[in-house]
């Protein structure tokens, strides 16, 4: 059973601009953490630890595109429920860092579900609703999908981890939204939405309520939280248009800037590469999230259009999201720049998703 | 089955385009529009202008010993959140700084990460709390001004301000000469403050600050202080003063006052003990005036040495005024006239004179102008102009009454004459030399003008002599050396009227009389008991007088004053 030939059908647009985004955000890396290198004598090397996990993820990519996306399919709800069970675990056990309890410790790895979560509710929603796509005019059509995604969203609302739990709604919405829901249906999801915003505000966290309040005015707290935000926007904008150059950030290297190499990366990249840099890594992303919605209209399956749909803009959302805040169009929520971050988790669910919408474009040629 | 997917998928691609574009624009907005900005932010936040301060320049004596000088100390600090045990560093760091271990101990627990436990302290000292190493003590290095000889010369010195500024004397006269240029250098800092050493573009050294040496003699101030000491505490005046000046250059030997102070502690005086009274306190001089006034007479030939005047046995009625001698007198020549310092005497030779001609050669002495040394604070005193001159002022000036001086002005005066009639612009300032010892200024003798001729001065000489020989001055003979001088008892003006308590009483004169090395004038303001210049300061001014003549190692002479009971007539003249 010789699988050679799915290489052949490879979408090599989406591939080129992956390997160019997982490169330049190893460049990144090694310039955020530089002085970290140098001061403990290359004991601390996020740079070459990324190398690992995106060696980790390559093997992962190769495993689902030579496993078809379609039988995983058919586990969509065993991996939700898992997923469910982890998320329980975090919150019972889970490791804290920044004052929120995000990750798994399995021996000297720590695991990020919420990370893998996105991932899960995409599946399981794109199951569930290509099962569904005949009774789009019942309300139940949206019901279900929105308690799919309410119960993983909620457990990570509790970790506490406001940016990705906001990344489930446009994905739940734009994937009701390609199934054919009615317009009348996506009005009542987006009143029922706006008019649950006080009960969500009710349910953060006072940090979390003090992140959005610094969000509009930064200089309400200049040293403290909106240190961030200020620090970010001094970074990219002190860049200009040609940037300070690779290892010459002044504000990266003197370490004004704060988690530079992971939710703050793009930061780096704006400091040392200027617009023309950062245009290069937005033009990138649009290739790669317009890729995916080719994929989801070339698509022959329900399935593999939803899902194609759900990646593409989960992708988008981290983009707007890290990128908004880093620009000060966002709040700030960790959450990570996809491929560019350093991070075991974001780094294998970017390369899954990516190895996913690959699996949907050679299901065109190619039956598994 | 319906399915419009791909119609909505083309919606959700014009979506990801327009979002997509949005971020471009704010990206473009931030590193284009705002750019400047945010670069001025960054530098603002990394760069910062460090100061280097320079060494201030050093003063020193006429042969180049240090009178104020720089001393590297250290300052102990402390970083009270690396602190391990702060009740056994108070303990360690009392016991050697000798400050209070419970105060160091609040200091210490304090949340700040920094905190001074003492400042300017010995090298030795800091050397010993180094060596217990203990956690979370620092030492900075820190320059103070410190002047060695303590309260030798601090009113002609000034001091240094926290900040430092020279304050007074000196220090504050020549500030800009001592203070030298700030440097700087731009830093590099990171984010916890520390410096980066490899970004270091732009660099400026300070410079140091110019020397100055003085035309003190730091012996002859020491002489000057302690004689003066030891007057101060015997008659408790409000206080004293000593000049001592070269009289053929001008220059300024030794300038001491009383009260006074410890210019490296000078905080904890009163302001008043800082005041260099000598040359901005200003008086009535008193007798002493009337060398001034018998020398213009002289000179002008309105009498001659050897008139003869009726001293009226003491009491003489003038513009309605009754002028008294303090003992009664009858005929007396001139010299007889000063050397008894009579006051009718004196009245009738400025008389002779008239007021135009006094009023020309107290003008040609000086009086009234500020004698201009680079020192702060200087006074003119007061020479009322000669149209408010009342009938009464040629019988009150020449004996000095409704004129005010200063010390220095009168030793200006006298040391005209020591100097055959020539006036020498006093001065203080040696020289200033750049660090590398380039000389940037000197000061030199220089003539004012001839006051009286040579032959007035060598007549004035004898007169003065007689004072010291058989008149008010015996006080102030020496044995080796004949001495010129001359006594003043002043009253004092007390809410507008003559005290009868209170008054200055000074002696000014000049040694060797016939080869004058120095003039000296000593001035005791408002002394208890006593107070006769020739009781309270000629003794002074003989102390002084005779240790500096042996400093200056000036060869004794044969001198007949101290035995001699007539020099008038003895064909000197």
């Amino acid at each position: 059973m010789f699988k050679g030939r799915i290489f052949k059908y490879l979408n090599y647009p989406l591939l080129f601009v992956t390997f160019a985004l997982v490169g330049i955000g190893i460049i990144f890396i090694s310039s955020a953490s530089y002085q970290i290198t140098l001061e403990t004598n290359a004991q601390i090397n996020y740079a070459s630890k990324q190398i690992v996990w995106v060696v980790v993820a390559f093997i992962a990519f190769l495993t689902i595109i030579l496993y078809g996306y379609d039988r995983i399919v058919n586990l969509s709800y065993p991996i939700y429920f898992m997923n469910i069970a982890l998320l329980i675990l975090v919150l019972a056990l889970g490791s804290e860092r920044y004052g929120a309890q995000r990750w798994l410790q399995f021996g000297g790895f720590l695991l990020q579900p919420s990370e893998f979560a996105k991932i899960s509710i995409i599946l399981v929603l794109a199951r569930h609703i290509s099962l569904n796509v005949g009774s789009y005019r019942s309300f139940m059509f949206i019901l279900r999908p929105m308690v799919l995604t309410f119960i993983p969203m909620i457990l990570i609302l509790r970790q506490p981890d406001l940016g990705t739990s906001l990344v489930f709604i446009p994905i739940l919405f734009s994937m009701i939204f390609v199934a054919g829901a009615m317009l009348k249906q996506l009005i009542t999801l987006m009143s029922v939405g706006v008019l649950a915003m006080p009960i969500f505000w009710f349910l953060l966290k006072d940090y979390q309520k003090n992140r959005i309040r610094v969000f509009w005015d930064p200089n309400l707290d200049p040293t403290g939280l909106g240190y961030q935000a200020i620090q970010s926007k001094i970074a990219i904008g002190s860049g200009g248009l040609l940037g300070k150059g690779w290892l010459h950030g002044t504000q990266n290297q003197l370490n004004f800037l704060p988690k530079r190499h992971t939710d703050f990366i793009f930061s780096v990249i704006g400091e040392e590469w200027g617009f023309f840099g950062v245009m290069c890594v937005l033009i990138l992303f649009l290739v790669l999230v317009l890729a995916g919605i080719y994929v989801a209209s070339k698509s022959k399956d329900v399935y593999g259009k939803l899902v194609a749909t759900g990646i593409s803009i989960m992708l988008l959302c981290h983009v707007v999201i890290n990128i908004g805040m880093t620009i000060g169009l966002m709040p700030i929520t960790g959450l990570p720049l996809l491929f560019l971050s350093y991070g075991g988790s974001s780094m294998l669910t970017a390369i899954i998703s990516i190895a996913l919408l690959q699996s949907i474009w050679i299901k065109r040629r190619y039956d598994y | 089955m319906r399915f419009r997917g791909n119609v909505r998928i083309v919606i959700l691609l014009f979506c990801c385009v327009i979002v997509f574009c949005s971020l471009l624009g704010r990206l473009y907005f931030l590193q284009q529009y705002k750019t400047l900005d945010f670069m001025q932010l960054a530098r603002f936040q990394h760069l910062s202008k460090v100061q280097e301060h320079p060494h201030r320049g050093k003063i020193l004596d006429r042969n180049g010993k240090p009178l104020a000088v720089n001393l590297i100390v250290d300052s102990v600090f402390a970083d009270p959140r690396k602190v391990t045990d702060p009740h056994l560093c108070a303990y360690h760091l009392s016991e050697i700084l000798g400050v209070d271990e419970k105060k160091l101990y609040e200091r210490l627990t304090r949340k700040k990460s920094f905190v001074w436990v003492k400042r300017h302290v010995l090298k030795e000292t800091t050397e010993q709390i180094a060596a217990l190493k203990l956690d979370g003590i620092f030492f900075k290095e820190e320059i103070t001004r410190y002047y060695p000889k303590e309260s030798i010369a601090s009113h002609i010195l000034g001091f240094v301000g926290i900040d430092g500024k020279g304050l007074e004397g000196i220090e504050a006269a020549l500030n800009s000469e001592l203070q030298g240029e700030m440097g700087w250098k731009i830093v590099t800092k990171d984010a916890k403050r520390r410096e980066v050493a490899h970004y270091m573009p732009t660099y400026k050294p300070a410079k140091n600050g110019n020397n100055v040496e003085l035309t003190i003699d730091e012996v002859i101030q020491y002489i000057a202080e302690s004689e003066l000491q030891k007057g101060f505490e015997k008659h408790q005046p409000e206080w004293a003063g000593v000049i001592v000046m070269r009289p053929y250059t001008g220059e300024i030997l030794a300038m001491a006052t009383r009260p006074t102070y410890n210019p490296n502690y000078f905080g904890d005086n009163p302001t008043e003990n800082r005041r260099n009274r000598i040359i901005s306190d200003i008086f009535e001089p008193g007798s002493t005036f009337k060398i001034i006034s018998c020398s213009a007479a002289l000179n002008e030939g309105a009498v001659r040495f050897d008139d003869v005047f009726d001293c009226e046995n003491g009491a003489f009625r003038v513009f309605r005024h009754t002028l008294h001698d303090s003992h009664p007198y009858g005929l007396l020549t001139v010299p007889e006239i000063i050397a008894v310092s009579s006051n009718i005497g004196t009245a009738k030779i400025a008389m002779n004179l008239g007021q135009d001609k006094l009023y020309e050669y107290l003008k040609r002495y000086e009086f009234g102008d500020s004698p201009d040394l680079v020192l702060h604070g200087e006074e003119g005193g007061i020479l009322r102009p000669l149209k408010s001159w009342s009938g009464l002022s040629i019988v009150c000036i020449p004996m000095g009454q409704e004129i005010s001086v200063s010390a220095l002005q009168m030793v200006k005066a006298v040391s005209t004459i020591a100097n055959d009639g020539t006036l020498m612009k006093p001065y203080v300032l040696k020289k200033i030399t750049s660090p590398e010892g380039e000389v940037l200024y000197e000061g030199k003798p220089q003539a004012v003008r001839e006051v009286i001729s040579p032959k007035t001065a060598k007549q004035m000489n004898e007169a003065l002599k007689l004072v010291v020989a058989r008149g008010t001055g015996l006080n102030a003979a020496l044995e080796e050396y004949a001495v010129a001088g001359k006594t003043g008892t002043a009253q004092k003006v007390v809410n507008g009227r003559y005290s009868h308590s209170k008054f200055v009483g000074s002696f000014i004169g000049y040694v060797p009389a016939d080869n004058p090395e120095i003039t000296i004038m000593v001035v005791l303001d408002a002394p208890k008991g006593q107070y006769y210049g020739g009781t309270v300061a000629a003794p002074i001014f003989k102390e002084v007088a005779r240790k500096v003549l042996q400093y200056l190692e000036i060869p004794p002479e044969q001198n007949n004053q101290t035995v001699s009971t007539n020099q008038q007539g003895n064909g000197r003249i």
